[in-house]
């Protein structure tokens, strides 16, 4: 036993010594030029975390110039009234909106030789840093009230219009640093573990040293400590700036840009966007106790080392709760994640109120607190690419970055909200002197306010997600719902691979076996479950208490004897354990089976019957009615709407009472009240409840009155389509303006005058185009319906007999990467290796030359080597390994 | 049936932020004059119960031992500001309450500032002292002392040979400090008599005769704005020979937190220009919180020997006699 323990311990060291020797080797070797197949060195790497550590430290400075009523600088220091700080607030939210289109364009129009984001990591890091010191070197205390509101209001939205330049610069260059997406990761990795020690060092040393100059309600502190770690940054970023390269790389596709509105509107018809986003209005509640843990410790305690200490500590909070979310998802769910979450923030500011007067145990919840928040910096990605993923399911249109435009919906209730938490401040005593904070009787009131708002915001919180339903299964539907679409469109335009086919037959299917397989019932499967729980804890009993009577017979020091009984019981209880296992996975599968099948009926059907519906057949009556004129006759051909005529809804409402008859009858079943019926589909009309066909026949009404005000709104856009073409295109169409475009997009340029020139182009051709696609917009939109159209029998009639071929020709190409993948790895060992082997000689060669007196030289080492290469034989290489290896991956590959 | 329970919420939720709103526009209750005078009046006696000049001052029942308080004040003119922080203070344990016997301190700093005029944005300093008083650090001489440092104010570097800092008092405890006459003129209570003694005749809190005149309650805070008449300030000059602190006022607000004084702000507005940020002129501000911050003292040495001290404001500089 101890032998294997110290085998164990022996190999793990090994292993943790070739790593590092691995390591070692690899950065020293590609210290300023990249390894194979790599584009970035560490040197570079090392420059960009360096301009990360500054940018963070800049960033420190610039926080305290930010407009919020929990600013120490602008609040407690200078002393601006929180009503007015979130007045200011408001104002800058608004001048933002304009800001925000500015900075845009400013930033999509860079192109300079230094590349399209470095350039303002250089040059706005200065100006802002000396804005800010400016500020911070007034004359405060002779200035009057008037003259501080002036200045903070000023200073702050100066800062604010240039520091989002600054700020996003440096995680954009990162996103370009490299066109390899896994070195992109490893690049990103490396350098937010490097830069993240700039805030650890300044977050435990800036409140220390702050005891030497009055803490964080004395301007010095920020005039002595605060600006010099600001002006550090500045220098430190402009390592990045030197030290780093973009690597852009245009992309080959075209693609279609979705419009403000359009995708504004996609994305406020999704239900999972609006509770998402109604549950983060009420974060200004929740994050009200935010303030409390820096006020204990500069009013309270007034003890800035322990502040500096345990900010340190809070910091690890973050970094565990990152590694902990991906467990906690799997774990949970989606759902669950959220409700998990915010259910814990209650309990967690609830023990916060409980002890706020006693500042270790605040800081314990506070810390677990933190921890929980934390999960959502993982999590919100993941669960906002599903709402995206939702969204274009339901609207046809990907939106990435117009969620954010389309959150500035709830603009006016941020700004409202802003100053809920100002007015409880001043209801409080706190309006413009925060010294009164020094007072345990004013500050404990406040403090027990500001908790419990806390826990009534997380509870508001909380409550939208209780309506959130979009379980991993109703994504993963989605998904191949997606799939679906875009391996028809795949199929006409060529692009369908063969991974794309093997994918997505693959996902088709188990689709079919879940639709098709026999709902279980939830209820007795879960009865099964629990009988079978007791029976396997009755023989685990059993077995145990014979046991232990066995044991306690069993002279010590000897081992136990199993008695044949003993085992007879001991066979039970496996069989029994394992019978539960079977019983708790099938009580799960059959959960799961009943979500799948809701999935599927709630995505795959209507994807699948979507041409069938009334809507789809106007639209599509509507788009050929549109398209039967040519794009150049649209301005002097009118289309006669009133010809388009309404599908018969008998068939659909038929079919919607039957599927409403159908629900009904389930929930009977489930409850108990009914039998299960002999006959479940096609159900005859006169079968059906009658308030159940009224209930249809309104929802006919609708949908008719609905369509026809699709007819009318159609008829009104085709004739602002030929207003605006009109106006546009005095002349008529010219060319294809989109292919125009495209061509000009894809020209290739060598010099700087030449893409200069080519920029010219691209810009005039994209107005051209930009002016059409406004103009046409109807127009491309019909095009585009007929051509869904056509292309919905291609995955039944073309791509499901394309399955065999396409795994045979996946498999191909799998082995081909593989192999390639093993050679890159193995060149790299092999490259790694003789450098290492190039180390020794040269030392022993010095060695040598020390021995006999001699002077070491590349002559000594060359000689040295000739007279030595038998003892330095080329070891076998990975790459002879892995040729070795070779033959039989293949034939594992192939089985 | 889901899109219906969505609107639901999103309808909640907007209703429960405008009925949140509501409620809160209900938290500000408006006072009459009477209640807004006898507010602070109660609000004045309990504000000054904690310090041993105050009318009310009992040794026997007092929290405070008569000394808490913390108070920054800042007066300007036409050609110069004057501002005084006086903190008088007792240490705290670790649970942050208050020991009123032990490690007493008193940390009293005054600067003078000139300005050009009243609406003058930055000054040139004039002129400043202060004092410390607390225990002393040495941990052989366990007595609170004064430390009283005087430096030169013409500039002189605290490193030149010419530079000189004298102590002069150094056997006066806190206590003795806090009792003496020079003291007394920056209690609280010196800074609160006038207001104590105003009648309610002097107050104008009539909406109609200025839009901003007005008491209102705002949960804990209980906020009046008034103006004062011509009679009180004409009454005033002539019986103590002084000027009033209204004097020249357009209006006053003061601040009342739980019952106490916590912010006096006195404003004119008149021929001070325009422009999108003038806010009214302050001309007198006092803030007065009822437990003041730490007073820091070095490690070792006392004040006088360590010039690298001299560098903070709150050390006691300059040409005070007392």
């Amino acid at each position: 036993m101890a032998s294997t323990l110290k085998r164990k311990i022996n190999e793990g060291l090994t292993q943790v010594k070739n790593t590092a020797s691995f390591i070692v080797t690899d950065v020293t070797s590609h210290w300023s030029k990249p390894g194979k197949g790599n584009f970035v060195s560490y040197k570079e790497i090392l420059n960009y975390s360096i301009g990360g550590m500054g940018q963070n430290m800049l960033i420190y400075l610039l926080g305290f110039m930010a407009l919020g009523v929990t600013n120490t600088l602008f609040a407690s220091t200078i002393g601006i009234r929180p009503m007015h700080l979130q007045n200011m607030l408001t104002v800058q939210t608004i001048l933002n909106i304009v800001f925000q289109i500015i900075r845009g364009k400013i930033v999509d129009n860079t192109n300079t030789r230094r590349g399209r984001f470095r350039p303002y990591l250089a040059i706005m890091g200065a100006p802002l840093a000396i804005v800010s010191i400016i500020f911070i070197f007034l004359p405060f205390e002779s200035m009057s009230y008037s003259d501080k509101y002036t200045a903070v209001f000023v200073f702050a939205i100066a800062i604010s219009i240039g520091q989002p330049l600054y700020q996003t610069a440096y995680s954009n260059l990162g996103s370009v640093i490299s066109p390899s997406t896994a070195e992109r990761s490893k690049v990103l990795a490396i350098s937010s573990l490097l830069s993240s020690f700039a805030p650890t060092i300044y977050q435990l040393f800036v409140p220390i040293f702050s005891n030497l100059t009055g803490g964080f309600t004395d301007i010095r502190t920020y005039k002595y400590i605060v600006v010099p770690i600001g002006i550090l940054g500045v220098f430190l970023s402009f390592f990045a700036f030197f030290g780093c390269k973009e690597r852009i790389v245009s992309s080959k596709h075209f693609v279609k840009k979705v419009s403000i509105i359009g995708g504004c509107v996609a994305v406020w018809r999704n239900k999972y966007w609006w509770l998402r986003t109604i549950s983060t209005w009420f974060n200004f509640l929740e994050g009200a106790y935010l303030v409390l843990f820096g006020w204990i410790y500069i009013y309270g305690t007034q003890d800035m080392n322990a502040y500096g200490i345990l900010q340190t500590v809070l910091s690890i909070a973050s970094g565990l709760s990152m590694f902990a979310t991906p467990f906690f998802l799997k774990w949970l769910g989606n759902k669950g994640i959220l409700l998990f979450h915010n259910i814990l923030n209650i309990v967690f500011i609830s023990c916060m109120l409980a002890c706020y007067e006693i500042p270790l145990l605040y800081f314990l919840f506070l810390w677990i607190n933190t921890f929980i928040n934390q999960l959502q910096l993982v999590y919100n990605p993941v669960l906002n690419a599903e709402v995206k993923d939702s969204i274009q399911w339901q609207s046809g249109k990907r939106v990435d970055y117009m969620l954010e435009v389309a959150a500035l919906i709830g603009t006016p209730v941020t700004i409202l909200s802003g100053y809920f938490l100002p007015f409880i401040y001043e209801s409080y005593g706190l309006t413009v002197n925060y010294d009164v904070l020094y007072d345990p009787s004013v500050r404990n009131s406040l403090f027990y306010m500001l908790c419990a708002l806390s826990i009534l915001g997380a509870a508001l919180n909380l409550a939208p997600y209780f309506l959130y339903n979009l379980s991993r299964e109703k994504h993963s539907m989605i998904v191949l719902a997606l799939k679906y679409r875009a391996a028809n469109t795949d199929y006409r335009t060529g692009d369908l691979t063969p991974h794309q086919v093997k994918d997505l037959v693959e996902s088709y299917n188990y689709m079919v076996e879940r639709r098709d397989a026999v709902q279980p019932d939830i209820k007795e499967k879960k009865q099964e479950m629990k009988a079978a729980k007791a029976v396997y804890k009755s023989a685990k009993n059993e077995y145990e208490a014979l046991y232990e009577r066995i044991e306690k017979d069993t002279p010590r020091g000897e081992e136990v004897v199993k008695t044949q009984e003993l085992l007879d019981l001991e066979e039970i209880y496996h069989r029994q354990k394992q019978a539960y296992r079977d019983a708790h996975f099938a009580y799960k599968d059959a959960r799961k089976l009943k979500r799948d099948k809701e999935a599927i009926e709630e995505f795959i059907v209507p994807e699948l019957e979507k041409w069938e519906t009334p809507k789809m057949q106007v639209r599509l009556a509507l788009a050929q009615a549109i398209t039967a004129v040519d794009k150049k006759d649209v301005v002097a051909t009118d289309v006669d709407f009133s010809a388009v005529a309404l599908p018969d809804l008998t068939d659909w409402t038929a079919k919607l009472a039957a599927r409403k008859y159908a629900k009904r009858q389930a929930a009977l079943i489930r409850r108990g009240k009914i039998e299960a019926p002999a006959q479940t589909e096609n159900v005859p009309a006169d079968a059906i409840d009658a308030d159940i066909l009224a209930w249809a026949d309104k929802k006919a009404d609708r949908q008719r009155r609905s369509l026809q005000a699709l007819i009318k709104r159609t008829a009104l856009r085709y004739r602002i389509m030929q207003k605006l073409s009109k106006l546009f295109f005095r002349n008529g169409l010219e060319h294809d303006y989109e292919e125009a475009y495209k061509r000009e997009l894809e020209v290739q340029c060598f010099t700087k005058e030449e893409k200069r020139a080519q920029n010219k182009r691209i810009r005039a051709a994209q107005f051209k185009y930009n002016r059409f696609a406004s103009a046409y917009k109807l127009y491309i939109e019909c095009e585009q319906v007929i051509l869904d159209y056509n292309d919905r029998n291609n995955f039944f009639g073309h791509i499901l007999g394309m399955y065999e071929d396409s795994v045979a020709e996946a498999a191909r190409i799998d082995r081909e990467e593989e192999e390639k993948a093993r050679a890159e790895k193995a060149a790299k060992d092999a490259e790694i290796a003789a450098i290492k082997l190039e180390r020794r000689i040269r030392k022993d060669a010095k060695k040598d030359a020390k021995a006999h007196g001699a002077t070491f030289d590349e002559a000594y080492l060359e000689q040295f080597k000739t007279d030595h290469a038998a003892d330095y034989e080329e070891p076998t290489t990975a790459v002879d390994e892995i040729a070795d290896a070779e033959p039989k991956d293949s034939q594992a590959a192939d089985q | 049936m889901r899109t219906k329970k969505t609107l639901c919420l999103v309808i909640t939720a907007i209703l429960f932020l405008c009925i949140g709103a509501t409620a809160l526009t209900g938290c500000n209750t408006p006072l009459t004059a009477r209640e807004a005078y006898d507010e602070l009046m109660a609000a004045l006696d309990l504000s000054v119960s904690g310090d041993m000049y105050g009318p009310a001052y009992d040794p026997e029942t007092s929290a405070t031992n008569g000394y808490i308080f913390y108070y920054k004040e800042s007066v300007r003119t036409d050609s110069m500001i004057v501002n005084t922080n006086v903190n008088v203070h007792c240490d705290q344990d670790a649970a942050y309450n208050l020991h009123v016997d032990e490690d007493l301190m008193v940390d009293l700093y005054q600067e003078t500032w000139s300005i050009s005029s009243v609406t003058g944005g930055t000054g040139t300093k004039i002129g400043d002292f202060g004092f410390i008083v607390g225990p002393y650090p040495d941990a052989d001489s366990a007595e609170e002392r004064l430390f009283y440092t005087e430096r030169p104010s013409d500039g002189v570097s605290a490193t030149a040979p010419e530079y000189t800092d004298v102590t002069l008092y150094d056997d006066m405890t806190a206590e003795d400090f806090i009792a003496s006459d020079f003291f007394r003129g920056y209690s609280l209570s010196s800074r609160l008599e006038e207001l104590r003694n105003m009648p309610f005749e002097a107050f104008v809190f009539d909406e109609e005769v200025n839009g901003d005149y007005g008491a209102n309650r705002q949960i804990n805070l209980v906020k009046l704005t008034f103006g004062v008449t011509d009679e009180y300030i004409a009454d005033y000059a002539e019986r103590t020979g002084e000027r009033s602190m209204f004097e020249g006022c357009t209006y006053a607000e003061i601040e009342l937190t739980f019952g106490r004084v916590s912010n006096i702000y006195v404003y004119r507005t008149e021929n001070l220009g325009g422009g999108f940020f003038n806010l009214p002129q302050e001309m007198y501000s006092l803030y007065i919180s009822y437990l003041g911050p730490n007073i820091s003292f070095p490690n070792a040495g006392g004040y006088t020997a360590d010039p690298a001290l001299l560098d903070r404001t709150d050390l006691a500089f300059s040409r005070a006699t007392f």
